[in-house]
């Protein structure tokens, strides 16, 4: 089976050994792991591509390797795998447990375009006269209404937005396969699996979270994945422009903490993601910008992995400000220039604002879904949102449910590195699951 | 100044209210979201930071505690939600138990039973003291048939004249601990003079109030409560003051301004007090999310006073006389005597600790705006 089932395809039950929900990177990486033992492996994604967050980013830290670099051929062995069959765009209902094995039913939305015909030309891109917001770039930029969903997809399969489409036809008379259909409907899919790993993923918290930051109605205050695509080589604008005017920024600020340890958010715990991912693109933006102030506005930098020190040591070696402040407000001048007023805890602790071009709020993570809402059978939701894992220090994969397993950060804030090895230690504990409880010989 | 840690201290001010302090861990949102910090300097996260540390007489060399007006936007947006703005308030009522020199301020902070033990001990010694002290005869007036209209005013001078001890001895010691205390006094008498109007200024109009800070709820009305209850008191102030030299000294049979005044006063103070003591019960803004039992102490005392106040002007009014009503005025007149007696060591002695403070605030130059931050917006950072 390949990445490209057509839709219309009957109702006939998608059984495989191992269902693995999310193709972000954690989910690919526990199918390709359970394929290469010879399992069969479904990976069900919402979005119309895998790839989840990392495709998203520019460039990963500490090694700085470009993200699109490195995601782009996991994505493909995974697509291209004999073992895995991948749906996207398409939503799974409740888990439910037949005995030994897990059921549920796949929707697999209209793409109102024939996956099997499709052949990714971009011919009903060019001629789509409709442009909306572009969720992949953060709105920095603007997609067609049919579109392919970015450069490096996949499946590189068109996808209509009907809720933006004028139905004009110009993207019909444009497609040399015809394949637009604008009658699509939705398809329901059923699903047997004999274990389940849940790649759920994360969510970020929300601009408007915190009143003071300006309830993301400042346009000079963006987000982390803003600042992403800012700096991603093929991003929105190819190099880094403020979105108020289009002026190079000559002083960007980070503001730490803005989605995590603040109790008041309902958020007191702590996202690991945010300081390394701040001092990556601080690097980053002194390398596009090199005559740029870069400040970040921390209470104290979590440094936790391999090499991690190492990297915030060459960032304040090359000249970033680390000030030791927790922003409590962000306003704006006539100019939307972004004021930050803090406590200068290291100066005699006075209290000052200061003006920057451009502010990034380091956002925190929230669950990507919730595993108890969802009716993922006996999987429980932990007092932070994500999947409780009961056997959190030894056996990190683990959920409540015998038999589903959890990898990457559905089960809570966590670096690429630790969601890789999520991820391989869930396929292992799917795999044993599967073989002690004689799931081995499917039909 | 000796540095004495003293681990002691956060313990100490914990039982005084600031109930969530030690969940702190210093990230200064409460010094740089507060409307009152300018360039100057910061609170409350300095002030937290010396109860964390112990070191009390820098504590209590302080005047931060008395500038704050409660306004709750560090309560709000503490990310540890460790209540800065009860820290301050818990600042206030230890300052004041420290300073004076009685005791009785300290026993009022032990919870309700220290509350209801100073209430009822000293309660009891006044209705002793009303009811037995030998008194001029009284104007011809049914109303003070049990409790003599002359020993009102022989009771309450002595208890305004053990205050003014109280009080001198406290502000004496606050002058000497504050730093910079005594030595900003010498100053030469125009800096006295402008630091005289801007407080007075001030304290009329609370100006330094936050403004409504968006997506909060307006902290206009306890602003506004605050006024009716302190214009409410100075009303009542005068009237009694008034009521005293015209009738009791120069005998007059009536004097109806003061009348008018004292009615006045009161429905101002009745007003102002419900609203607080509503707001305090719905505990719906940050700034009275908790309150100490001295808090409702307070208030219920006010209130109380108000409202018998005005149960015995209907009294008057409807010539309704009785057991009843002379146990209402009992209870009137030990109300109002206890709170002038307590006026320095409870919640009440920020009326004489805030305006010093302002004082000796705008006397070192302090800056009399709100919001701003001397003004002064940085480009980036250095």
């Amino acid at each position: 089976m390949t990445a490209s089932a057509t839709v219309s395809a009957s109702a006939a039950t998608l059984d495989v050994d191992v269902l693995v929900v999310g193709g972000g990177i954690a989910g690919l990486q526990s199918a390709l792991e359970a394929a290469e033992q010879g399992r069969k492996v479904l990976v069900v994604e919402r979005q119309p591509s895998i790839g989840g967050r990392m495709i998203n980013l520019s460039k990963v830290f500490p090694t700085l390797d470009c993200a699109s670099c490195i995601t782009t051929p996991r994505m493909a062995s995974a697509a291209h795998h004999p073992n895995i069959t991948i749906r996207t765009y398409s939503e799974l209902g409740p888990i439910r447990r037949e005995g030994p094995r897990f059921t549920s039913t796949l929707r697999q939305k209209a793409r109102y375009v024939d996956e099997a015909a499709c052949i990714g030309c971009k011919r009903c891109e060019e001629a789509c006269p409709v442009f909306v917001p572009d969720e992949y770039e953060h709105a920095l930029g603007a997609r067609k209404a049919i579109r392919i969903p970015f450069t490096n997809a996949i499946p590189q399969t068109a996808v209509l937005d009907m809720d933006h489409c004028t139905l004009c036809g110009l993207c019909a008379k444009a497609c040399p396969t015809d394949c637009i259909d604008f009658l699509q409907e939705d398809a329901e899919i059923p699903v047997t699996a004999g274990a389940v790993i849940l790649a759920t993923g994360h969510e970020l918290t929300s601009m408007a979270a915190k009143p003071e930051y300006g309830r993301a109605a400042l346009p000079n205050v963006i987000s982390p994945m803003q600042a992403e695509r800012l700096l991603a080589p093929h991003g929105a604008y190819g190099r880094v422009l403020r979105p108020s005017d289009g002026k190079i920024p000559d002083s960007i600020a980070y503001v730490q903490c803005a989605g995590s340890r603040d109790a008041s958010l309902g958020v007191p715990y702590c996202s690991r993601v945010c300081c390394m991912y701040a001092v990556k693109q601080a690097m980053l933006l002194s390398g596009s910008l090199p005559v740029a102030d870069i400040t970040i506005y921390y209470m104290d930098i979590r440094a936790f992995g391999k090499g991690y020190e190492q990297f915030v040591a060459s960032a304040r070696a090359m000249g970033i400000n680390f000030v030791k402040a927790k922003v409590a407000r962000i306003r704006e001048d006539a100019d939307h220039n972004p004021i930050v007023r803090i406590e200068r805890q290291e100066a005699g602790g006075t209290v000052e604002e200061v003006r920057h071009d451009l502010v990034v709020l380091s956002l925190g993570m929230l669950p990507g879904a919730d595993p108890e809402r969802e009716g993922f059978a006996g999987v429980l939701r932990d007092a932070d949102g994500f999947v409780r894992t009961p056997e959190a220090k030894l056996s990190p994969t683990l959920t409540d449910e015998p038999g589903i397993f959890v990898a990457g950060t559905a089960a809570g804030p966590k670096d690429i590195v630790d969601s890789i090895q999520d991820a391989g230690g869930a396929a292992m504990e799917a795999l044993r699951h599967l073989r002690s409880n004689g799931l081995e010989g499917r039909p | 100044m000796s540095d004495v840690v003293d681990a002691g201290l956060l313990p100490e001010l914990r039982s005084y209210g600031a109930f969530d302090i030690s969940a702190c861990f210093n990230c200064g949102n409460c010094s740089a979201v507060c409307p009152l910090s300018d360039g100057e300097g910061s609170f409350p996260r300095r002030m937290i930071r010396l109860g964390q540390l112990g070191l009390r007489d820098r504590l209590l060399a302080g005047r931060e505690a008395w500038l704050c007006y409660a306004c709750g936007e560090c309560t709000a947006t503490c990310p540890r939600q460790a209540g800065p703005s009860d820290y301050m308030a818990a600042l206030r009522r230890w300052s004041a138990a420290r300073h004076e020199p009685t005791g009785l301020g300290r026993l009022m902070h032990r919870g309700a039973w220290g509350v209801s033990a100073v209430t009822l001990g000293l309660g009891a010694a006044l209705a002793a003291a009303l009811l037995t002290v030998p008194a001029p005869p009284s104007p011809p007036q049914w109303i003070f048939r049990a409790v003599p209209y002359g020993a009102i005013h022989e009771v309450g001078l002595a208890v305004s004249a053990l205050l003014a001890v109280s009080l001198a001895w406290s502000l004496g010691r606050f002058l000497r601990r504050a730093d910079p205390g005594f030595r900003s006094l010498s100053r030469p008498l125009a800096d006295h003079r402008a630091a005289a109007k801007a407080t007075l200024r001030e304290l009329v109009q609370l100006r330094r109030w936050a403004p409504a800070a968006p997506g909060r709820a307006d902290p206009g009305s306890p602003r506004a409560a605050h006024m009716l209850i302190a214009g409410g008191f100075m009303a009542l102030l005068a009237a009694t003051s008034l009521d005293f030299v015209f009738i009791y000294l120069l005998k007059f049979a009536s004097f109806p301004p003061a009348r008018v005044l004292g009615t006045l006063g009161g429905a101002a103070l009745l007003l102002g007090v419900s609203a607080a003591l509503l707001r305090r019960a719905r505990a719906a803004d940050p700034a009275v999310r908790r309150s100490h039992a001295a808090d409702w102490w307070l208030l219920g005392a006010l209130w109380f006073l108000a409202v018998s106040g005005f149960w015995l002007e209907a009294d008057v009014g409807l010539r309704v006389a009785g057991a009843f009503q002379d146990g209402v005025l009992l209870l009137h007149v030990v109300a109002a005597l206890e709170l002038i007696l307590l006026l320095g060591s409870g919640k009440l002695a920020h009326v004489v600790y805030r305006p010093l403070s302002l004082y000796l605030h705008y006397l070192d130059g302090g800056s009399a705006s709100a919001g701003g931050c001397g003004g002064a917006v940085s480009r980036s950072a250095p």
